[in-house]
């Protein structure tokens, strides 16, 4: 690899940063931080629901600016086909993120070590000069940190709405992009008496032998984003229907729909393998049904009287 | 036991293996579109004009 690896002297600087935020999703906290003026790393949007105070965070990442980012010469672990690709060398992963319209040369880079503990962020200069204020950790590169941490620490995230009645009842619609998450979720909230999780993205995870549901900051168009969990109590595939109706799914149906709308390291066979794991756990936990639904109230009523 | 004795006491008749097809949305798996149209690196400002069609949610 001809690439300049951040050597763990670099790494240290972290402490006593000038700037600094803590954040917790999932469970999983994470601490960025910066020693430039410039370098902004404040939480912003929803994702300020999420902060916490740490002095040490589950993952650690250091942002720095970078005058030359060299594009890989190295064929990639895995290309996405959009803006990000995935490098690796002995003792680090590298996620680079280019534009093809803007050229080959990455506008951002960021080193993180084989147990997603720590990492370094690499700002391309040369491509936000005069823009401010910049995230470093600007989607994708936020959820693909969580995607990976996840499967090495034992959770999924799922493109999902998940939400929580008055009785504590947890559940969790998952669907494609236009399956009806949103829309779900804001009848929810209009029928009331419900915490909405996130409208797009819900984190999974199990403790002492319970599937916890948790609300992330990458909602959808409603919104909906809120550092709270919940156990599971019941799994929906969300479709758009004529009118509304339930299906039961066997575990292993259910095991193949939601693998299909989670998000998984899939070039990397022992996360895969650890995230089947994880959902073959979970559909026998939880049971699983096909929702075909309306875009109204009575696709509400119709769960709370049916479920 | 003969085949004749696990009928009478109510074995499952074998089922062959089913292939399960479902449909995967490569580019919303792999977090390769744009979760949204304004947020998508440097080049936000100019996504329509580069005619970007990978908007997800």
């Amino acid at each position: 690899m001809d690439f300049a690896i951040p050597t763990m002297e670099r790494r240290r600087k972290r402490k006593g940063a000038l700037n600094r935020a803590c954040f917790r999703v999932g469970g999983i906290t994470v601490g960025i931080s910066s020693n430039d003026v410039q370098l902004g790393v404040s939480l912003e949007g929803a994702m300020s629901r999420f902060e916490t105070e740490a002095s040490y965070c589950d993952l650690e990442l250091e942002v720095s600016w970078a005058e030359d980012l060299p594009a890989g010469s190295t064929p990639p672990v895995f290309d996405s086909g959009g803006v990000w690709k995935l490098y690796h060398t002995d003792d680090m992963a590298m996620f680079d993120f280019a534009s093809e319209p803007l050229g080959r040369s990455p506008y951002k880079r960021c080193w993180v070590d084989h147990t997603f503990c720590q990492g370094e962020i690499q700002m391309n200069r040369a491509f936000f000069s005069g823009q401010f204020p910049v995230n470093p950790l600007e989607y994708p590169l936020d959820e693909l940190l969580f995607m990976h941490r996840l499967a090495l620490a034992g959770g999924i995230e799922v493109h999902a709405c998940g939400l929580v009645d008055e009785n504590n009842r947890g559940y969790l619609f998952v669907g494609h992009s236009g399956a009806g998450k949103s829309t779900t979720a804001s009848l929810w909230a209009e029928r009331g008496g419900v915490t909405i999780l996130s409208d797009d993205r819900i984190i999974l995870r199990q403790e002492k032998g319970i599937v916890w549901m948790h609300g992330t900051p990458w909602h959808g168009d409603a919104g909906f984003a809120e550092a709270e969990m919940a156990q599971v109590s019941s799994i929906y595939l969300l479709e758009h229907g004529a009118e509304n109706g339930l299906q039961k799914l066997n575990p292993s149906q259910a095991g193949a729909e939601l693998f299909a709308r989670s998000f998984v390291p899939f070039y990397n066979w022992h996360m895969v393998d650890k995230t089947l794991a994880f959902l073959e756990n979970l559909v026998k936990q939880v049971p699983c049904q096909k929702f075909r639904f309306t875009p109204d109230l009575d696709s509400v009523e119709f769960i709370v009287n049916g479920s | 036991m003969s085949e004749e004795k696990q009928e009478k006491i109510g074995k499952p008749q074998y089922e062959p293996p089913k292939l399960l097809r479902v449909s995967l949305r490569p580019e919303e798996a792999v977090l390769g579109h744009c979760k949204i149209s304004s947020n998508s690196g440097p080049v936000a400002s100019s996504c329509t004009a580069l005619s970007c069609r990978s908007i997800g949610s």
